[in-house]
C-alpha cells in the first residue's frame, strides 16, 4: 500500500494543505513546530478514523487535540493505492458522537467503493489504530532525549506500556488470589470465613442442644405439672373431706347443743331433788357457812394447836429446870444492862491502861529521866550545837587552807627576786652601740665608730649601777598572822563546845560513834518516857472516877448466871440470857397450848350438832365430811343459780344454729363420722403442700434454665442469617478467586504468545538493522527486549549508551517492529527527525539505511536540519 | 373519634444478611421504638383505638421475650388506648399477654367476626388461616347508620400469593355498608376506593427491614367525624430504606462514577439505609470499584452498600488487531470455551484493572 496524496482541509494547525507522495522515500525539510506530527496523525485518522471519547483531557481526546485552530470543516482526504487500485478516503470529524463522515471512492470510477469499511486501516494492515500509532510513526518524542530506558521503550512498542505493569499485575493477581485462598496453610479469607461458619455452626449446635434441653425441660415441667395437678386434686379431696368433717362437726355441735339443753334441764331437776324441793335461802346458806366456818376453825385449832406429846414432855422438862424460880423480865434486862456496862468498862480500861511492855519500858526510862533537868528543847539545842561545831570545823579547815596558801605565797615571794628593767635596757643600748661602732669604724667613719664605742661603755656602766631591790612581804605576813588568830579562836570555841556536848551525852548514853545519833536517841527516849508517864497518869485518874470496879461487875453478873443460867461462865452472858429467854417463852406457850385443847373439844361437838341437823335436810353425801357437804350445797346453789341461764342459753344456741342458713340440718341425718381426723388430713395436706412446693421449685429451676437458654435460642435466627451471609461471602470469594487465578493464567499466556509472535522477530530484525547501521558497539538484545552493550567481553546496560546510540537503537527497534507487525501489507513509515542526536559520522550510514528501507516501504522522512536531510 | 391503623410491625423479626449482628439487634429495638413513637403520637392526638392488622410478631411467645415484653409494657402503660390486635400469618399461633389481665388489649378470633364498638363506630375483625371461607363474606350484617371498619390480614387478589397468607377477595366486600377495610400483610402504604362508601388500605409497616421495603413507612390515622372518615398517612420510621439505581453507561473514570453516585444520594439523610445499584452498560475501560465506593460512602450513612449490576460490553472487534498485551489477553479470553460471557467479562475487567494498577 502506498500513499499518493493528502489534502488537509482543516486539521490541527494545518489548513488547506496538499501533499503529494511518491514511491520510496519522500523527504521533507521543515522547521520544528511546522506540523509533522499533525500530518502523521492526519494520515492515521484518514486510515483509521478518530476515536470518540467524552473525555475533556486533550491527551486522551485526539479529536479535541486536533480540532482545527481556525474552525471550518474538520477533516480532509487521502489518496492511496492498494493492489494497483487507487482509492480516495474522505473523512470529516466532529466532537459529537456518530457525526463523523467517511467516504471511500474508487478513483478509477470516481464512485464510492465498498472495498473497505470505515475501519480501513485495520482491514489493510491487520493491526488497530493504537498499534499502528506505536509502530509506523517514529517521532522526536520517541527519541532518547524523551526516554529514560530503551528496554522499556522497546517493550512498550509492542505492549503499549502494559509490560512494565505485567509483573506487578501478576503479583497483585496472585497475591489477591492467595489472600482469598492460600496455596498452603489456612491463613486466607476462605479459611477465615469457613472458620466463622464452623464456629457459628457449633453455636447453632449448642443452641439446638439448648432447644432440645428446653423441650426436655418443658416436658419435665409438664410432667411435674401433672404431678402438681394430681396433688392439687388430692388436696381438693382433702378439702372435701375437711368440709365433710366440718359438717360432721357441725352436726355434732348441733347435737351437743341439744344435749346441753337436755343436760341442763336434767341437772335442774336433780338439783331440786337434791334439796328435796326446798332450795335453801341465802340466809340459810349463810347460817350453814357460819357454822361450818366455826367448826372448821375449831377443828383447825384442834389439829394445829393441840400440844403434842413431845411438847408436853418439853413443858415438864422446863418446869423442872426452873423449879419455880423463874426470873422476871426486869431481872433479865438488868443483867443485860450490867453486862453491857461491864463490857464498856473493860474496853475503856484496855485503851487507857499501859500494856505490860509499856509498863516495863516506863520503869526503865524512869530510872534514867525521872527527876532530871532535861527537856526536849534542851536536847534539840544540843543537836543544833553539834551542827554548828561541824560548820566551825569546816570554817577552820578553810582558814587553814588560806593560811597554807598565804604561807606558800610568802615563801615564793621571798624566793623570787624582781626583774631589774633599767639594767637590761642599758645593756641592750650598749650592745647596739658596739655593733654600730664596729661598722662605722671599719666601713664608714672612724670618728663615729669611736664615739659609738664610748657611748656603749657608758651605757654598760650605767647598767651595773642600777641594782635589783628585794620584794615587799609585809602584807602577806600580816595576813598570815590574822589567819592564825582566827584559827586559834575558832579552835577554842570548837573544843569548848565539844566538851559540853560530850558531857551532856554521857549522862544518858554511852558507847556512841556520833554525837548527832546519840542526841537523837536521847530525844526519842525522853519523848517516850513523857508519853508513857502521861498515859499512866491518865489511867489512874480514870479508874478513880469509876462507880464500880471490874470485879464488882463480874461478881454481879456471875451471880445471876449461876442462879438462872446454871453457869458461872460470864464470858458469853448475852447468849446465856438469850437462851434463858427462849426457854421462858417456850414454857409459856406450851402452857397456853395445853390449856386451849380442852376448850376446843367442847366447841367442836356443839358446832357439829348444829350443822348435822341442817345438812340432814338435804341429800348431801353423808360419807363426806361436813365441809365437803357444805361445799356440795354451795355447788348445788351455784348450779341452780346458773342453770336457768344455761338452759336459756343452750336453747338460744340451738335456735341460732337452726336459723343459720349455713347449717344444713336436713343433711345431718346422712352425715357419717369421717374415717380420718382433721389432724390426719392436715398432715396429708402438709405432705401434699411440700410435694407441690418441691415440684414448683423444680419447675422454677427448670424454667430458669429454659429462660437462660432462650437468650441464646433467640439468637439462632440471627446466627443462621449470619451463616448465610458468610456462605454468600465465601461463594463470592471463591468466585473471585477463580476469576483472579484464571486472569493470572490467561495474562501469562497472553504474554507468552505476544513474546512468541513479536519479541523474537523483533529481536532478529533489530540485530539486522543494527548490523546495517554499523557502529563500533556490539549491541545485544534478549528475548525480553532488554538492550545491552558487549564491550571487551563485558556486558553493560543500555542506560550507559550515548544519545546517539540510543537514537540508533530506537530507530532499529522501530524498523524491527514494523517488520514484525506488518508481514503482508507494509504501511508508509513516518520518520520524524529520527537521527537528531546521531553522531555526524554515523549519519550517512543512517541515511543510507533509510534509503534501503524505502526500497521496500514508502517512507515519509522529515528533518529539521540540512545535515540530516535526504 | 380518631383511630390508628397499623400493621406488620414484625417486632421480633430476623433481619436480612446485610445487617451486622449489632445492627440486627439495633434495628429490632428501633422497630419497637417506632411502635412506641406511634403510641406517643396516639396519646398526644387523643387517639382512642389502635388497630394492629396482623403480624405484630414474627416468632413464638417464648422467643425474643424482651422485645415482646417491651411491646407489652407499652400497651400496659397506655390503658386509655384500646389496642385491637388481630394476628396475621406470622404471629398466628403467638399467645401474647394471654396470662395477664390487660383490659385495653382486645383480640380477634378465628371462628367468627368479633366486634368492638365505640359510640357509633363498629370495628369488626377476624383471623384466618391460609384461606378465607367463601361464606365469610356474607356473614356480616352491618348497621348502615354506623361507621363500619373491617380489620383483616391477607393479600388482595392483585398481589401474588406468598407466605401462607389468605387471599382476600375485596370485591365481595363491596356495597356492604363498610366504610374502611384496615388491611395488613403488604408492607407498603396503599389506599384505594372499593365502592362509593368504602376504601381499603394497607398501612404498610412501621420500619423497613430489607431492601424490598423501601420508602416511607408509618401508620394511618383515621379521623372520624359525622360518620365520615378522613385518612392521613403518618411517617414514623427512624430510617428509610432506599434502593437507588445509578446508570453509569458512558462513564469511564472512578471520579465520574463516584460523582454520579454522590449526586443521587445527596438528599438521603445519614440515618438512612441505602443500596446503590450500579446499572447500565460499561466497557472494559470503565473504572468500576464497587468496594471503594462503598468504603468511601458507608461511613456517612447507617448502612450503605453498592451492588454492581452493570453489563460489561466488550468490543472484542476493537482488539482483533491490537498488538499489545491487553489485546492479546482479551483475544485469549474470548477464545476460552469453558467460560461464560459473564466470566469472560469479569476476567477481562480484572486483567485490565491489574495491568492498569487499579487492582490494589
Amino acid at each position: 500500500m502506498e500513499l499518493l496524496s493528502a489534502h488537509i482541509i482543516n486539521f490541527g494547525k494545518l489548513h488547506d494543505k496538499v501533499f503529494d507522495f511518491k514511491k520510496g522515500i519522500n523527504s521533507f525539510q521543515y522547521e520544528n513546530g511546522w506540523g509533522k506530527t499533525t500530518l502523521s496523525v492526519f494520515i492515521k485518522s484518514m486510515l483509521y478514523g478518530m476515536e470518540y471519547t467524552s473525555s475533556k483531557d486533550v491527551d486522551k481526546n485526539e479529536k479535541l487535540k486536533y480540532l482545527p485552530w481556525q474552525g471550518g470543516i474538520y477533516g480532509g482526504s487521502l489518496n492511496f493505492v492498494y493492489k494497483d487500485k487507487q482509492y480516495q478516503i474522505k473523512r470529516t470529524f466532529s466532537l459529537k458522537k456518530n457525526e463523523d463522515t467517511f467516504e471511500l471512492i474508487d478513483l478509477k470510477t470516481n464512485k464510492q467503493s465498498s472495498d473497505f469499511s470505515t475501519d480501513l486501516g485495520t482491514e489493510l494492515f491487520g493491526i488497530n489504530r493504537e498499534t499502528y500509532g506505536r509502530s509506523v510513526h517514529v517521532s522526536l518524542a520517541e527519541s532518547p532525549a524523551g526516554s529514560t530506558d530503551i528496554s522499556a521503550k522497546l517493550n512498550n512498542l509492542i505492549e503499549a506500556g502494559d509490560i512494565s505493569n505485567f509483573d506487578d499485575a501478576i503479583n497483585v493477581l496472585e497475591n489477591k488470589a492467595t489472600e482469598i485462598k492460600a496455596k498452603r496453610g489456612k491463613n486466607d479469607r476462605i479459611s477465615f470465613l469457613q472458620n466463622k461458619i464452623d464456629s457459628d455452626r457449633e453455636y447453632i449446635d449448642e443452641i439446638n442442644a439448648k432447644i432440645n434441653q428446653n423441650s426436655e425441660y418443658a416436658e419435665k415441667i409438664d410432667s411435674i405439672n401433672s404431678i402438681i395437678k394430681e396433688q392439687n386434686e388430692k388436696d381438693a379431696l382433702i378439702t372435701q373431706e375437711l368440709s365433710k368433717i366440718a359438717k360432721y362437726e357441725n352436726k355434732m355441735r348441733y347435737e351437743q347443743l341439744k344435749a346441753d339443753v337436755t343436760k341442763y334441764e336434767t341437772a335442774k331437776k336433780e338439783i331440786i331433788d337434791f334439796f328435796n324441793g326446798d332450795i335453801p335461802s341465802s340466809e340459810t346458806v349463810r347460817n350453814i357457812d357460819s357454822i361450818s366456818s366455826r367448826l372448821t376453825t375449831i377443828e383447825s385449832n384442834i389439829a394445829n394447836q393441840s400440844a403434842t406429846q413431845s411438847e408436853i414432855d418439853n413443858y415438864e422438862s422446863l418446869r423442872s429446870y426452873f423449879a419455880g424460880d423463874i426470873p422476871t423480865s426486869e431481872q433479865i434486862n438488868n443483867c443485860l444492862k450490867l453486862d453491857t456496862e461491864y463490857k464498856d468498862f473493860k474496853q475503856k480500861e484496855n485503851s487507857l491502861k499501859l500494856t505490860p511492855d509499856e509498863e516495863s519500858e516506863l520503869n526503865l526510862l524512869k530510872d534514867k529521866y525521872n527527876g532530871e533537868e532535861i527537856t526536849e528543847n534542851l536536847i534539840t539545842e544540843k543537836i543544833n550545837e553539834v551542827e554548828i561545831i561541824q560548820s566551825k570545823h569546816k570554817e577552820l579547815n578553810g582558814l587553814q587552807n588560806d593560811f597554807t596558801t598565804k604561807n606558800n605565797e610568802l615563801t615564793l615571794a621571798k624566793a623570787i627576786k624582781p626583774k631589774n628593767t633599767k639594767r637590761i635596757i642599758c645593756f641592750i643600748i650598749s650592745l647596739i652601740l658596739i655593733i654600730g661602732g664596729a661598722v662605722c669604724l671599719f666601713l664608714f667613719n672612724r670618728t663615729i665608730g669611736i664615739i659609738s664605742f664610748s657611748l656603749a661603755v657608758l651605757s654598760l656602766a650605767l647598767g651595773f649601777i642600777f641594782k635589783t631591790s628585794d620584794n615587799d612581804t609585809s602584807a602577806i605576813q600580816s595576813e598570815l598572822q590574822e589567819l592564825k588568830d582566827q584559827m586559834s579562836s575558832l579552835q577554842n570555841y570548837i573544843d569548848n563546845k565539844e566538851n559540853e556536848i560530850k558531857l551532856f551525852i554521857s549522862k544518858y548514853y554511852s558507847n556512841y560513834d556520833s554525837e548527832i545519833i546519840a542526841l537523837s536517841n536521847i530525844k526519842t527516849e525522853y519523848n517516850t518516857f513523857v508519853r508513857l508517864n502521861k498515859k499512866n497518869d491518865d489511867y489512874s485518874t480514870w479508874i478513880s472516877q469509876q462507880d464500880k470496879s471490874s470485879a464488882e461487875y463480874e461478881s454481879e453478873i456471875r451471880m445471876f448466871a449461876k442462879r438462872y443460867c446454871k453457869t458461872e461462865d460470864i464470858s458469853s452472858i448475852t447468849n446465856e440470857i438469850q437462851t434463858l429467854n427462849d426457854k421462858l417463852q417456850k414454857l409459856n406457850s406450851l402452857e397456853n397450848k395445853i390449856n386451849a385443847d380442852s376448850d376446843n373439844g367442847k366447841a367442836q361437838a356443839e358446832e357439829k350438832e348444829k350443822l348435822s341437823k341442817i345438812l340432814n335436810q338435804y341429800k348431801t353425801n353423808k360419807t363426806l365430811n361436813f365441809n365437803e357437804q357444805v361445799l356440795q350445797i354451795h355447788d348445788k346453789i351455784t348450779e341452780i343459780n346458773n342453770i336457768d341461764k344455761q338452759i336459756a342459753d343452750s336453747k338460744q344456741a340451738v335456735k341460732e344454729f337452726e336459723e343459720d342458713s349455713n347449717n344444713d340440718i336436713a343433711s345431718f341425718a346422712e352425715l357419717e363420722k369421717p374415717e380420718k381426723t382433721v389432724d390426719e388430713l392436715e398432715k396429708e395436706r402438709t405432705c401434699i403442700s411440700d410435694i407441690i412446693t418441691e415440684n414448683n421449685k423444680t419447675i422454677s429451676d427448670y424454667q430458669k434454665i429454659i429462660d437462660d437458654n432462650l437468650t441464646d435460642i433467640d439468637k439462632k435466627e440471627d446466627v443462621e442469617t449470619e451463616i448465610e451471609r458468610l456462605k454468600d461471602e465465601m461463594e463470592q470469594a471463591k468466585a473471585e478467586n477463580k476469576i483472579l487465578v484464571r486472569t493470572s493464567e490467561l495474562l501469562r499466556l497472553a504474554k507468552e504468545k505476544l513474546d512468541a509472535n513479536y519479541s523474537d522477530p523483533m529481536k532478529n530484525g533489530f540485530n539486522k538493522y543494527i548490523e546495517m547501521l554499523g557502529g563500533k558497539l556490539n549491541l545485544l538484545i534478549n528475548t525480553d527486549l532488554e538492550v545491552s552493550v558487549d564491550e571487551s567481553g563485558q556486558t553493560h546496560e543500555s542506560i550507559y549508551l550515548s544519545d546517539g546510540y540510543k537514537d540508533m537503537v530506537n530507530f532499529c527497534s522501530r524498523m524491527a517492529l514494523v517488520d514484525a507487525l506488518f508481514k503482508d501489507v507494509k504501511p508508509p513509515i513516518i520518520l520524524d527527525d529520527p537521527f537528531v542526536n546521531l553522531d555526524d559520522d554515523k549519519v550517512p550510514k543512517a541515511l543510507k539505511l533509510v534509503k534501503d528501507i524505502s526500497n521496500e516501504n514508502q517512507v515519509l522522512y522529515f528533518a529539521c536540519h540540512q545535515s540530516r536531510a535526504i | 373519634m380518631k383511630i390508628i391503623h397499623c400493621a406488620d410491625i414484625h417486632a421480633d423479626s430476623k433481619m436480612g444478611t446485610h445487617y451486622s449482628k449489632e445492627q440486627t439487634e439495633e434495628r429490632r429495638n428501633e422497630i419497637v421504638d417506632s411502635f412506641s413513637r406511634m403510641v406517643e403520637y396516639a396519646k398526644k392526638n387523643s387517639i382512642r383505638v389502635i388497630i394492629i392488622a396482623g403480624d405484630l410478631f414474627d416468632s413464638k411467645e417464648t422467643q425474643q421475650k424482651k422485645i415482646k415484653q417491651r411491646i407489652g409494657y407499652i400497651i400496659l402503660q397506655n390503658p386509655e388506648i384500646d389496642f385491637l390486635y388481630l394476628r396475621g400469618n406470622h404471629d398466628e399461633d403467638v399467645c401474647f399477654l394471654t396470662d395477664n389481665d390487660v383490659p385495653n388489649l382486645k383480640r380477634f378470633t378465628k371462628n367468627k367476626w368479633d366486634k368492638y364498638s365505640y359510640e357509633n363506630i363498629d370495628i369488626y375483625g377476624r383471623e384466618f388461616g391460609n384461606s378465607i371461607p367463601v361464606s365469610t363474606y356474607n356473614e356480616l350484617a352491618l348497621d348502615s347508620t354506623h361507621v363500619n371498619i373491617l380489620v383483616m390480614h391477607g393479600q388482595i387478589a392483585e398481589y401474588r400469593a406468598k407466605d401462607g397468607a389468605p387471599v382476600i377477595s375485596l370485591p365481595k366486600f363491596a356495597n356492604k355498608n363498610i366504610d374502611y377495610i384496615a388491611l395488613g400483610h403488604i408492607h407498603d402504604f396503599k389506599k384505594e376506593k372499593l365502592d362509593q362508601r368504602c376504601s381499603w388500605c394497607y398501612s404498610g409497616c412501621l420500619e423497613g427491614r430489607g431492601f424490598d421495603e423501601c420508602g416511607e413507612k408509618g401508620f394511618v390515622v383515621l379521623d372520624i367525624t359525622d360518620n365520615k372518615i378522613q385518612t392521613e398517612f403518618v411517617s414514623v420510621a427512624k430510617r428509610t430504606i432506599h434502593e437507588i439505581n445509578v446508570n453509569i453507561s458512558g462513564l469511564i473514570t472512578y471520579d465520574e462514577i463516584m460523582k454520579a453516585i454522590s449526586d443521587k444520594i445527596t438528599d438521603c439523610p445519614s440515618s438512612d439505609i441505602i443500596e446503590i445499584v450500579l446499572c447500565g452498560e460499561i466497557s472494559e475501560e470503565t473504572e468500576v470499584e464497587t468496594e471503594s465506593y462503598q468504603s468511601a460512602l458507608s461511613s456517612s450513612y447507617y448502612l450503605l452498600r453498592v451492588k454492581d449490576k452493570t453489563e460489561t460490553k466488550i468490543d472484542y472487534a476493537k482488539y482483533e488487531n491490537d498488538v499489545s498485551l491487553k489485546g492479546e489477553f482479551i483475544r485469549l479470553v474470548k477464545e476460552q470455551q469453558d467460560l461464560s460471557e459473564e466470566e469472560k467479562s469479569k476476567i477481562i475487567m480484572t486483567g485490565i484493572k491489574a495491568l492498569a494498577g487499579r487492582l490494589n
